[in-house]
C-alpha cells in the first residue's frame, strides 16, 4: 500500500469513528427517559396459559421453519425429511405434500396471496412452487440461484418478488418472473440469520451473525438504521405489528426490542435463568405479548412492555424451531426438532 | 471477535454445519472460524473502508424522536389492540376455530 493511500485509510478511520461516536449521541440525546420509566403505570399482563389445540403429524424429520398463510387457516413447514407440507390447521389435514429436491431445508415461505410458497437451505438456492398450477400437481416454478452461502430465510412481497437472506452475509430482492436479482443488499459482516418484511411492505430488516439488526429500504436499494447491542448471533427477528419498532431473538439467551424512529434499543428481555440461546420469535397481534422459541425446548411469553416472562409454552420434546403467529391473532403455532408442530391459543 | 462463516472449502468429510442443523456431506458450508482483524494491504480495503464511511454518514443523518413519543406510541397501540389480541384476552369456547364446541349432535 502507499503512502498516500495508507494516509487516506488513516483518515477514513478516523472518520468512521467520529461518526459512530455522533450517532452514539445523537441516540443518547433522544433518551428522555426509558420504556420501562413510561410504561411503569400500567401493570403486568396476568399469567397467560395456552394450550395445545391442534398437533400436526406427518413430519418424519426435524421441522425447520413454518410461516402462515394470511388466511390464518393453512400453514406450510419444512423438515429435514425434504418435504414442504401445508397443512389446514383447523382440520389437521395435509392440503399438499411437495416433495423437495434437497432436504437440506432451512426456511419456508407462503405468499400472501396462497397461491405460492417458498423453501430453500443448504443448497444455496430458493424454490418457488405454485401450489395453483392447472393440472392440480405442484410444481418449482423456479429455482432462484445465485447465492454463495446457504439460505436462511426467505420472505415474499408478492407474486413477483421475493427476499432471501442468505449465509453469504447479503439479502436480495428476487423477480420470481425473470428469475433475477433486482437487489443485492449488503453490508453485514456475518451471516444473515433471518428476515422480516414491514407491514408497509417499503422495509425489511435481517438479522446477522454480526451481532446486529439492519433496516433495509427496499425501493432505494440502501440501509437506513444498524441496531447493535446483542452480544451474540441473532438468529430470529420481526417487526412489531405497527412497523415502528423490531425485535430481535439472539444466541446471547436475550430478545431485544428496537424502536426504529427513535434509532435504538428501548428493552432487553432476558432472565438469569434462561441460560441459553433464543431460535425463534413471533408477537401477538396487539405486540403486548412475545413468544419465543428457545434451545431449551421451552417457548416463553413476555410482556413487552414490561420485559417480565408471563407465561411459558412447555409441549414439544426437543428445540422449538419455529413460531408464529396468524394474522388474525387467534393462534400460534410452534415447530420443533420433535417432528411435530402444535397449534395453540 | 470471531465470526463463524460458511464459506467454500474444498474439503470432504462430514460436518456440523454452524447452527447445528445438520450434517452435510458436501464440499461447501463447513464450520470454520474466521478471524475478523485482517491486514490491510490492498486499494480494495479503500474503497470498503469509503464506503462504510458513506453507510455511516448516512445512519447518523437520520431524523429521530425522543424515546418517551417512541414508548408512549408503543403503549397506546397495545392497548388499543388488546381486546383484538386472542392470545392475550382469550377466546371464548364456541367462537374458538381450533376448538371443537362442546355440544353434540344427534346423530
Amino acid at each position: 500500500m502507499t503512502t498516500i493511500a495508507m494516509g487516506e485509510m488513516e483518515q477514513l478511520r478516523k472518520e468512521a469513528d467520529n461518526l459512530k461516536d455522533q450517532i452514539t449521541a445523537a441516540r443518547k440525546a433522544m433518551q428522555d427517559t426509558t420504556l420501562q420509566e413510561a410504561a411503569a403505570s400500567i401493570n403486568v399482563v396476568g399469567r397467560v396459559q395456552l394450550k395445545t389445540r391442534k398437533t400436526l403429524r406427518g413430519h418424519l424429520a426435524k421441522i425447520y421453519a413454518m410461516h402462515w398463510s394470511t388466511d390464518s387457516k393453512l400453514c406450510v413447514s419444512a423438515s429435514q425429511d425434504g418435504k414442504l407440507i401445508v397443512w389446514d390447521s383447523i382440520t389437521t389435514n395435509k392440503v399438499n405434500a411437495i416433495p423437495l429436491k434437497s432436504s437440506w431445508v432451512m426456511t419456508c415461505a407462503y405468499a400472501p396471496s396462497g397461491n405460492l410458497v417458498a423453501c430453500g437451505g443448504l443448497d444455496n438456492m430458493c424454490s418457488i412452487y405454485n401450489l395453483k398450477g392447472k393440472d392440480g400437481n405442484v410444481k418449482v416454478m423456479r429455482e432462484l440461484a445465485a447465492h454463495t452461502g446457504y439460505l436462511s430465510c426467505c420472505r415474499f412481497l408478492s407474486d413477483s418478488e421475493i427476499i432471501t437472506s442468505s449465509g453469504d452475509c447479503t439479502c436480495v430482492l428476487w423477480d420470481i418472473e425473470t428469475g433475477t436479482q433486482k437487489t443485492i443488499f449488503a453490508g453485514h459482516q456475518g451471516d444473515c440469520m433471518s428476515l422480516a418484511v414491514s407491514p408497509d411492505f417499503k422495509f425489511f430488516i435481517s438479522g446477522a451473525c454480526d451481532f446486529t439488526a439492519k433496516l433495509w429500504d427496499i425501493r432505494e436499494g440502501t440501509c437506513r438504521q444498524t441496531f447493535g447491542g446483542h452480544e451474540s448471533d441473532i438468529n430470529a427477528i420481526g417487526f412489531f405489528p405497527n412497523g415502528n419498532a423490531v425485535i430481535t431473538g439472539s444466541d446471547d439467551a436475550s430478545c431485544k426490542l428496537y424502536d426504529l424512529r427513535a434509532d435504538q434499543e428501548l428493552i432487553t428481555y432476558q432472565d438469569s435463568s434462561i441460560m441459553c440461546g433464543v431460535t425463534s420469535l413471533a408477537p401477538s397481534l396487539s405486540g403486548r405479548l412475545l413468544l419465543a422459541g428457545y434451545d431449551d425446548f421451552n417457548v416463553n411469553i413476555w410482556d413487552t412492555l414490561k420485559a417480565e416472562r408471563v407465561g411459558v409454552l412447555a409441549g414439544h420434546d426437543n428445540r422449538v424451531s419455529c413460531i408464529g403467529v396468524s394474522s388474525d391473532g387467534m393462534a400460534c403455532c410452534t415447530g420443533s426438532w420433535d417432528s411435530f408442530l402444535k397449534i395453540w391459543n | 471477535k470471531i465470526i463463524y462463516t460458511h464459506a467454500p472449502v474444498h474439503k470432504e468429510g462430514r460436518h456440523w454445519c454452524k447452527k447445528g442443523h445438520c450434517r452435510v456431506k458436501t464440499e461447501y458450508n463447513i464450520y470454520i472460524k474466521r478471524l475478523t482483524v485482517t491486514t490491510m494491504t490492498s486499494n480494495s480495503n479503500l474503497s470498503t473502508m469509503r464506503r462504510l464511511v458513506e453507510q455511516l454518514k448516512l445512519e447518523a443523518s437520520v431524523e429521530r424522536i425522543k424515546v418517551s413519543q417512541a414508548a408512549t406510541e408503543l403503549q397506546q397501540y397495545c392497548l388499543q389492540n388488546a381486546g383484538k389480541d386472542a392470545l392475550l384476552v382469550g377466546v371464548p369456547t364456541g367462537s374458538n376455530p381450533f376448538r371443537e364446541p362442546r355440544s353434540c349432535a344427534v346423530v
